[in-house]
């Protein structure tokens, strides 16, 4: 170690003091760091460090803010800045700012009209996005670092699949593959019809915050469900286990519905909407290390099939538990598991009221939750599909703690910025996807509608 | 060591150690100030502070600044100990926050210094391992490097770029828009 003494430039100072200044800095000026000397690039592209200044990312909330297939989507991230920096003040503010788009989902030609392409976001994890490519409808998924701009498509599932569903996008700890979860419907007669319909369903229960609805064509049935794992970085889609199949629908269409899973202990969770969960009460939990499906159970006061009009729920992890937030009028309840490993015993944690919005854009009274969100120490946010307005209150000190404005109908995902290479982004994407159009910072029409 | 407290009780609380700097100047402080530095828990815990604690890569200058940033935030973390029983009492809150303010003050106050004390303070704080101080100053140092271009970084640090022409092209292509 150089001795303090007489020290001066920056020179002066050690590896490990000046790689604890770059891992404060945005994800942006890193990468430009790399260019000022050889000792900083050397540091700005050590895996470790990556890693490092991955987990300081503040977490960011993506909202969706347009969901009609006919019109184009924004996806314009929300900074909730959930943990401040510092931490001492953690659940007291909440500011927020926007950023720039993460992803254009709409890319355009040369000349900037056509419409060539257009992409949804199914998953975020680790800095990552899962984005489908609408237009084909049948699975093509594409896994992409809008930090980094690299991208690079997973398997496609068209061969085997008719219809293709993204469940749950996790990290495969022993392999150390990224993996997207997926229900594929088989044979449903492809060749012949148009295929399945995307439906989106944001003004049915839940709003835009529950997922869509996968459906096939009416009357024909659905022969086989399989659930498949597509690797990033794999050649080819793997089967793993047949899927439930399809509930049956009033309406005489077969659907598949999930819901945003939360990921807990290396499981993901879908609380109430899988194709289980009508028939069975319980909650379906997937074992990202084992590949294994099981039900849990759910508040005997929550077991009705959804959709509950009365009360809407969402999932969320809240001070290292898994929970379930539920909103009746004003009244929120914290239902936490407890015992997670024996199987669980739910117990009702918080009932609170929550404050009457005063905010004039919030139209009446909430009459469901969209998505609850941990917010800092103490604090959630819930959005609900009538309001562009998100509470935040603090569970701890009992008191609301303002409104965010979310700017749209809010379909949530958790992001924060990572920097960590991965060797799939190596691979060449397929030829036949068009590229996903990152932000650029010299698109005007995208900063006008920032 | 805790030769100063009478009863057995206050001996804990009040007991010294003594730090000495490279330039060998000696300083007394309490267990709680010296324990925000991690370096100095565990050598508390080992038992090796008996006829002080030598910090042959610390000056006085820089030493005596240390401590007085210790001793602020003993204080602060004792009194965040003292808040979580009654964290309810609103009353408490309130100086709570205002000790909080206080607290922001002192360390924006703490933060005008050269250029060359700001980067022994966080060698200090590196090799002492103080969380809060360490993160205190390189996040000054890193809000001066944000949004610069490599050739302002280097300017304003004196760094040398000993990366060939070619190198660095390559760098800027891998991600291009990062230049712009």
């Amino acid at each position: 170690m150089a001795t303090v003494s007489g020290g001066g430039g920056i020179h002066a100072l050690c590896e490990d003091a000046l790689a604890e200044i770059l891992v404060r800095l945005p994800s942006l000026s890193v990468l430009r760091c790399r260019a000022v000397c050889k000792t900083w690039r050397r540091l700005a592209t050590d895996r470790s460090f990556l890693v490092a200044h991955a987990a300081r990312r503040p977490r960011e909330v993506i909202v969706l803010t347009e969901h009609c297939l006919k019109i184009s989507r924004g996806a314009t991230p929300l900074s909730l800045d959930l943990e401040p920096e510092g931490g001492d003040d953690g659940g007291r503010r909440c500011s927020r700012r926007r950023l720039p788009y993460l992803y254009d989902p709409c890319p355009r030609a040369e000349d900037g009209t056509t419409r060539t392409g257009a992409f949804d976001l199914r998953a975020s994890l680790d800095g990552l996005l899962v984005l489908e490519e609408l237009l084909r409808g049948r699975g093509t998924f594409i896994v992409c670092n809008p930090t980094t701009r690299q991208w690079t498509n997973l398997p496609a599932l068209t061969h085997q699949c008719s219809a293709a569903y993204a469940c749950g996008f996790y990290f495969h700890a022993s392999s150390g593959e990224y993996r997207l979860l997926c229900h594929g419907v088989e044979g449903a007669d492809g060749n012949s019809s148009p295929g399945p319909v995307l439906c989106w369903g944001p003004f049915k229960f839940g709003g835009p915050g529950r997922p869509h609805r996968l459906v096939t064509l009416q009357g024909r049935p659905c022969s086989s469900h399989y659930y498949y794992i597509l690797s990033a970085g794999s050649a080819r889609p793997r089967r793993l286990a047949r899927a439930p199949s399809c509930r049956p629908k009033p309406s005489n269409s077969n659907e598949v519905l999930y819901d945003i899973p939360v990921s807990y202990r290396g499981n993901l969770h879908w609380f109430s909407e899988h194709p289980l969960g009508g028939q069975t009460g319980k909650m379906l939990a997937f074992d990202t290390a084992s590949e294994a499906f099981r039900l849990m159970p759910r508040p005997p006061e929550l077991a009705a099939e959804w959709p509950d009009r009365e009360r809407m729920r969402d999932l969320l992890v809240l001070d290292g538990e898994l929970s379930v937030a539920t909103l009746k009028l004003l009244e929120l309840d914290i239902w936490v598991l407890q015992e997670y490993e024996a199987a669980g015993r739910w117990a009702l944690r918080h009932r609170v009221t929550l404050p009457r919005p005063r905010d004039v854009r919030v139209v009446g009274v909430p009459p469901a939750i969209c998505r609850a969100l941990p917010v800092g120490r103490s604090g959630i946010l819930i959005a609900c599909p009538t309001a562009t307005m998100g509470t935040v209150y603090d569970l701890k000190e009992k008191e609301g703690r303002g409104v965010v404005d979310i700017g749209g109908f809010p379909r949530f995902a958790v992001f924060s910025e990572s920097l960590v290479p991965h060797a799939f982004f190596d691979l060449p994407p397929s030829p036949d996807i068009v590229p996903p159009k990152f932000f650029d910072p010299s698109d005007e029409r995208i900063n006008a509608r920032n | 060591m805790a030769s100063a407290g009478s009863g057995d009780e206050k001996a804990a609380a009040a007991a010294m150690i003594t730090l000495i700097s490279s330039d060998n100047e000696k300083f007394e402080v309490t267990e709680a100030t010296a324990t925000l530095s991690q370096t100095i828990r565990h050598m508390i815990e080992d038992g090796c502070t008996d006829g002080g604690v030598p910090l042959p890569n610390v000056t006085s200058k820089i030493l005596a600044r240390v401590i007085e940033y210790c001793k602020k935030h003993a204080t602060a973390a004792a009194g965040e100990e003292g808040s979580s029983s009654s964290f309810s009492d609103a009353a408490f809150l309130e100086v709570d926050r205002a000790f909080l303010e206080e607290l922001e003050e002192f360390d924006d106050a703490f933060l005008e210094v050269d250029r060359a004390t700001l980067f022994d303070l966080i060698l200090a704080a590196n090799y002492l391992d103080i969380k809060g101080l360490l993160n205190l100053t390189c996040q000054k140092v890193a809000d001066s490097v944000k949004g610069k271009t490599p050739e302002q970084i280097r300017e304003m640090y004196n760094i040398v770029n000993d990366l060939t022409p070619e190198e660095e092209a390559e760098i800027r292509r891998e991600t291009q828009w990062a230049f712009e």
